[in-house]
């Protein structure tokens, strides 16, 4: 009896792996369901030649992990069968965009970060969203909770990884991703007043 | 000097009046935080003036613009405050305040960019797509992973109906009543006895916890009603039980 499989090509098996999976693909999940680890990615170069002018590609989402996407091109044709992504409030970008860059990060430290408190449901809808994820206690006075960013938040937004946040290495350059320095929520010098 | 809302800008653009300035609030607040205007030549009566105009008007306006504006000319007023109210230069104190608030400025300005440009990208569900699964578009992939947090609210969103029936039925605990001293009042109105008796005789009769209640209850009520003068209350030493009557209308 022959294995089905071996009646296909390389290219046809992993295509047919990245097309049907729901979460992006490296060559470790390949590998384990072929028994054997094909060049991903000279085939995943060659389904690109392939797919070009069609409406779907494959792409890199993260270092080593493909995932297919449709063309952005067409996205406008495929938003009618998507459900309507929620849209965010400016707080809940900006907060999350708090967590991405200085993560793990305390709840106190976003507030005094942003400068203003943190209204109740802001962190619930990010953690519901699935963008965020509780990080481990901080060890600290009152073992605080941290917030860390989730793999969803990065294929969401299209970043490759955390180092490829936009202007990270600027921000990280010009020593802004520090949340112990500035002004707390309450608008006073975070480290008290003298006296 | 007058702050007023400009007529002809579609979103509303909110300029401010000032000697030294005359244009939006935007640019004021982000050429002061870059120490390109001086902000001593601001007056800090008029801008809290329009300040308070403004907080006046927040309702008819559309709120989300006012509630910017309002954070703008906090910022304004405080930066103006210390300016005008420099702290003491204190011994072992390394980093300037003022270079706090401007790390802090330059820190809040960096964030505001970069979660601008979070979106501004290839958002998934949005601008392209992936296989059904990914994203928002269902469930996140085909094995079970999660968090505490999915572990927590995977509880709420429970539709079995077998499981709710478990649910609604209560447990077997039985109530916590207690009784009130307004009811101990009317009780030991009504058999308060002229001569002296124990008033643990007149205490309603019940178990456990709803005994020592009443006991309790009417205690207190007795002190009450010796207090208001339709009672006398007794006790001869700390281990003699409590007496108590009627007292004697002369």
């Amino acid at each position: 009896m022959t294995d089905p499989l071996s009646a296909l090509s390389d290219k046809t098996l992993v295509e047919t792996l990245i097309l049907s999976s729901s979460v992006p693909v490296g060559e470790a999940d390949i590998a384990a369901r072929l028994g054997y680890a094909p060049d991903l990615r000279r085939l995943v170069d060659e389904l690109n030649g392939e797919y070009g002018g069609r409406g779907l590609c494959v792409v890199e989402v993260t270092p080593g992990r493909w995932a297919a996407r449709t063309r952005p091109e067409y996205s406008d044709l495929c938003r009618e069968f998507a459900r309507r992504p929620g849209r965010m409030s400016r707080a809940g970008y900006e907060t999350l965009a708090v967590i991405a860059y200085f993560q793990p990060v305390t709840r106190a430290e976003i507030e005094r970060v942003r400068g203003v408190s943190l209204s109740s449901g802001t962190l619930e809808v990010l953690i519901y969203s699935g963008f965020v994820r509780l990080g481990p206690r901080r060890a600290s006075p009152g073992n605080p909770m941290t917030f860390m960013t989730t793999d969803h938040f990065l294929h969401h937004f299209n970043i490759r990884s955390l180092d490829d946040l936009p202007d990270r290495t600027q921000l990280s350059e010009e020593g802004l991703l520090s949340a112990e320095r500035g002004i707390s929520a309450a608008g006073f010098p975070d480290r008290g007043d003298p006296g | 000097m007058a702050f007023r809302e400009d007529g002809d800008a579609d979103d509303g653009v909110f300029i401010l009046k000032f000697e030294s300035w005359e244009g939006p609030i935007e640019a004021l607040l982000d050429l002061a935080k870059t120490q390109k205007v001086d902000l001593a030549r601001i007056d800090i009566l008029d801008l809290v003036a329009q300040f308070d105009a403004v907080i006046g008007r927040a309702l008819a306006l559309r709120i989300e613009l006012a509630a910017d504006w309002l954070v703008m000319a906090a910022w304004l007023a405080y930066l103006k405050s210390r300016l005008l109210l420099r702290r003491p230069k204190e011994k072992g104190r390394e980093v300037e305040d003022d270079d706090v608030l401007a790390f802090h400025l330059k820190r809040l300005n960096a964030v505001r960019t970069v979660a601008e440009k979070l979106p501004a990208g290839l958002v998934l569900g949005r601008d392209w797509f992936g296989p059904s699964g990914s994203g928002e578009q269902a469930v996140r992939g085909n094995s079970l992973t999660g968090d505490f947090h999915a572990f927590l609210s995977s509880y709420p969103v429970r539709k079995d109906p077998a499981a709710e029936n478990d649910a609604s039925r209560s447990p077997d605990l039985k109530p916590f009543d207690l009784s009130s001293v307004d009811a101990a009042l009317g009780w030991l109105a009504a058999r308060m006895p002229p001569e002296w008796v124990e008033l643990l005789s007149l205490v309603p009769h019940a178990e456990g916890i709803r005994l020592r209640s009443n006991i309790a209850s009417n205690f207190i009520a007795s002190l009450e009603m010796a207090r208001d003068g339709v009672a006398e209350i007794d006790q001869a030493d700390g281990g003699s039980p409590v007496m108590v009557r009627k007292r004697s209308r002369t």
